[in-house]
């Protein structure tokens, strides 16, 4: 009977010594989360996706970043190339960014769960970012960061600039935009580009392309739903005034009553304080294309 | 009577390998021959190559002729018989005389030998219209003889046209064989069936690995002493 | 009598050419009527032949026409070439996507825009793509040239699909392109979405000369059916016939893969259609292919536009989710 008791009482004995260690352990990483928050300035900010990466630097320039995304440094999808030269590119994989030993490990939303757990496992910080789909989401964003690296201050600043953008366009006018995608792919409602598109006094009437989510979409669609202004991708190696190859030649024959205008990508895939510059272009293009009609009639 | 194939020194090579020796033979016109000895002994490669199906040095009379000379003068029944598609049997030998029609002298041609004639030559008349995935082993066997009947030739080659026939069957082939040498074709085939083919062919001829080791009528080759050895033994001699 | 029957089998034949014209002009006339989008139909063509440019006539013969053309060049291309392979190889399993001859061409394509030679000139992803078809034909006729069993082609064609597989998804993702999985499901699941005359233009003269040299293979195809051997006896030039098949192989699938990416199956479930009311003849098979197999995609494509689906559909989908069962039943009625 005894010998039968002792290994059981091993087992409790380990148990207990288990949970109490893990308790200690839990309960250090709490105490030093709260203080990392607002005091600590050495920290290691590693940001994994390029969106982010893009409020990081507006919010705290290069100051301990010590990675950002591999897209980050590729001026073909990046808008802030030139900033991170010079800092390390990551992938969002655990052991390369686990490597760097980060205080803080920035990712998105859509990032892979099992990456995720196995940053935490490791004992990494792992902070999500929401994608931004909307003017407002950015702000949401920056107060978060703003927060977390300690640049609340800076982070107001930039929201404040977002928010003092004049919106003088005329929205009665009820003009139609449309951005399509050079994989025919074209955003939903409730999507960045449909919120910059209200913002600049493009709506959308048009039932043919008022889907609730993405689509992709055949040419068919989007001459039939005739828009009075056509954003395309840029071709990587093309000026604006050329017709990009990758489109329908049937896109570029609408017409006269669309405008079509080639933008890259990277203007408006990511939700950043740069997407201004978008609303401000696309504003030029409402008060053209307002005043193209005022002659047309 | 004047020889209806004549090869000088016909030799296959295959990767280095010589799967068939230097051969010089003759075969008369109107001749039922029957080549014998085991299996790889070179039977199939020697009439591939006097009929010029496949690559070698030397050559015979057929060889050295143009494809399309050749079509005209000797017909090849193969031994793998499969066939995928379920054509019917008049439409297949259709097929060739489609193809013999291409040829330069077809005009020549006195005894013009159609499906029907062919058909009942090989008693099969009456399988005209049936398909070819419908047949027996023995009625297919006869229906390729009668493809190689309408391409219109003096010389037949049958690659084992006995294999995998029941007795009855290979009986009906010998004499159909045996019937179309006597007016006038010159048959060559290979074989296994030494003892039952005796009393069709007019004459045997002999391999061993990759050479011919004698020729004869079938009585003299079977009256040899130690007959079975001669396909054996390296250097016993016929 | 016999003359009664033949001339009766002359009206049938043409009675069933005239049918078959006029299904394809019946569908062609359907492909451009049924789109995504409604279109004032006549209106668009009378404004079209007038050479008024509205909306619907830049859909209608911008949009729809060539993709309706490029149903009928890639349908009767691929059925050919299905035809012709099944015939060469004397195996009811033979297709060009089958036995990897489309995905080694959509390799060549994806290979040549992966470098950026296509930038040079758009006429090098069509080449790449003929180069690689070759290629894969050439690997394919060389490998079953001594080869009986049938299941072993298949082999063949899996291991040269996996190949060209694996590379065409390497080339896109070296190819540092964000975008990579969407061009590899285009490649991989052909599609005749927003083609232009361009690609018509690219598709069809590839089409036509690959077809020329196939169709001079239809009585060869014939006499191969008693083996090759047996062809050679008869006097059929074995190796000019392989030329043949190769060259008219590689044109047709380079031609149309460069274009619409790999659409399968199409040549392996027409022929089979066909056989059984063309008497099984290899010849016929040739001939009568093509046109059902063009029908057949047109019919295909009509039915991804109308089929209610939020996503787009891709042809080589349709394709394959019918053409597969039908596979599969082939397979099991094979005896090796």
């Amino acid at each position: 009977m005894q010998k039968n008791m002792m290994p059981k009482l091993k087992l409790k004995k380990i148990f207990s010594l288990f949970l109490v260690f893990s308790l200690l352990k839990i309960g250090s990483s709490l105490a030093a989360n709260g203080s990392k928050n607002i005091t600590d300035f050495n920290q290691r900010i590693v940001s994994t996706n390029l969106c982010i990466d893009s409020l990081v630097i507006a919010l705290v320039g290069r100051k301990g970043v010590v990675a950002v995304s591999s897209v980050a440094g590729d001026s073909r999808y990046s808008l802030i190339a030139k900033e991170v030269a010079g800092i390390k590119k990551v992938n969002f994989n655990a052991e390369q960014v686990y490597s760097l030993k980060p205080t803080i490990v920035l990712a998105s939303n859509f990032s892979s769960p099992k990456t995720r757990h196995a940053m935490s496992k490791l004992g990494l910080r792992v902070i999500l970012v929401d994608y931004a789909r909307s003017i407002d989401e950015i702000a949401k964003n920056l107060v978060h960061l703003g927060y977390l690296l300690n640049a609340s201050g800076k982070a107001k600043d930039l929201i404040e600039t977002l928010r003092n953008i004049e919106f003088s366009a005329d929205k009665s006018q009820g003009l139609m935009a449309i951005q399509y995608s050079e994989n025919r792919y074209v955003n939903g409602q409730n999507s960045l580009i449909r919120d910059v598109f209200q913002r600049s006094g493009f709506g959308e009437k048009n039932s043919l392309i008022q889907a609730q989510g993405g689509r992709f979409l055949p040419s068919e669609f989007v001459i039939k739903a005739k828009p009075d202004l056509l954003l395309l991708d840029e071709n990587k190696n093309q000026q604006i005034h050329f017709q990009n190859p990758n489109y329908h030649s049937s896109l570029y024959k609408t017409l006269g009553s669309t405008m079509v205008t080639h933008i890259k990508q990277k203007y408006w895939s990511c939700g950043t304080p740069k997407i201004i510059d978008l609303i401000q272009q696309l504003l030029q293009h409402h008060a053209q294309i307002l005043e193209a009609k005022k002659i047309a009639q | 009577m004047s020889h209806a194939i004549i090869t000088s020194d016909i030799s296959v090579q295959i990767q280095g390998k010589t799967i068939l020796h230097p051969t010089s033979i003759s075969i008369k016109k109107g001749e039922n021959v029957g080549i014998i000895g085991r299996n790889g002994a070179g039977k199939s490669t020697f009439m591939k190559a006097m009929l010029g199906l496949i690559a070698h040095s030397g050559g015979s009379n057929l060889s050295s002729k143009t494809l399309s000379d050749r079509v005209r003068l000797a017909s090849w029944v193969p031994q793998d018989r499969e066939l995928v598609w379920d054509i019917k049997v008049e439409t297949l030998l259709q097929f060739t005389i489609e193809k013999v029609k291409e040829t330069e002298n077809f005009k020549a041609i006195k005894k013009f030998i159609d499906t029907k004639d062919a058909l009942s030559i090989t008693g099969t008349l009456k399988l005209a219209n049936a398909r070819i995935k419908s047949l027996s082993g023995g009625e297919l066997t006869s229906v390729l003889i009668a493809r190689a009947l309408v391409q219109q030739t003096s010389i037949i080659f049958l690659d084992e046209p006995l294999a995998s026939l029941d007795p009855i069957q290979k009986r009906t082939i010998l004499e159909v064989l045996q019937e179309m040498s006597q007016s006038g074709k010159t048959i060559i085939s290979s074989l296994h069936d030494i003892e039952l083919g005796k009393e069709y062919f007019s004459k045997y001829i002999a391999m061993r690995e990759g050479s011919v080791i004698c020729e004869g009528t079938p009585l003299q080759i079977l009256k040899k002493k130690q007959f079975d050895k001669i396909f054996v033994e390296k250097n016993s001699v016929c | 009598m016999h003359k009664f029957l033949r001339q009766k089998k002359l009206l049938s034949k043409k009675f069933v050419a005239y049918s078959i014209v006029s299904l394809l002009a019946l569908f062609s006339f359907l492909s451009l009527r049924i789109g995504y989008v409604n279109i004032d139909f006549f209106s668009a063509i009378m404004n079209g032949i007038s050479g008024q440019k509205t909306t619907d006539t830049i859909i209608l013969f911008e949009l729809r026409l060539p993709r309706t053309l490029m149903c009928l060049i890639v349908g009767a291309g691929l059925g050919l070439a299905g035809a012709a392979l099944q015939g060469y190889l004397r195996n009811p399993l033979a297709e060009p996507s089958i036995v990897g001859i489309s995905s080694s061409a959509a390799l060549g394509a994806v290979l040549c825009i992966g470098l950026g030679i296509n930038t040079i000139s758009f006429f090098y992803t069509p080449i790449f793509a003929l180069s690689f078809a070759m290629v894969a034909c050439l690997i394919l006729i060389k490998l079953t040239q001594n080869t009986v069993s049938r299941h072993s082609v298949i082999l063949i064609g899996v291991g040269i699909s996996a190949l060209s597989g694996s590379l065409t998804t390497l080339i896109l993702s070296l190819s540092d392109n964000p975008f990579a999985i969407n061009e590899i499901v285009f490649w991989m699941l052909g599609s005749v979405t927003d083609v232009s005359y361009f690609h018509v233009l690219l598709a069809g003269p590839m089409v036509l000369v690959g077809s020329v040299f196939l169709l001079r293979c239809a009585s060869d195809l014939n006499l191969l059916s008693l083996g090759e051997e047996t062809a050679s006896s008869t006097g059929v030039n074995i190796g000019r016939l392989r030329l043949n098949i190769l060259f008219g192989t590689a044109l047709i699938v380079g031609g149309t893969t460069s274009v619409t990416g790999i659409v399968g199956f199409v040549g392996l479930v027409t022929p089979h259609m066909v056989r059984p009311f063309v008497n099984y003849e290899p010849k016929k098979t040739l001939i009568w292919t093509p046109p059902i197999a063009a029908l057949l995609i047109l019919v295909s494509d009509i039915a991804i536009r109308i089929l209610p689906t939020t996503g787009e559909i891709k042809l080589g989908v349709l394709t394959a989710l019918l053409g597969t069962p039908f596979f599969l039943y082939l397979i099991g009625q094979q005896r090796d």
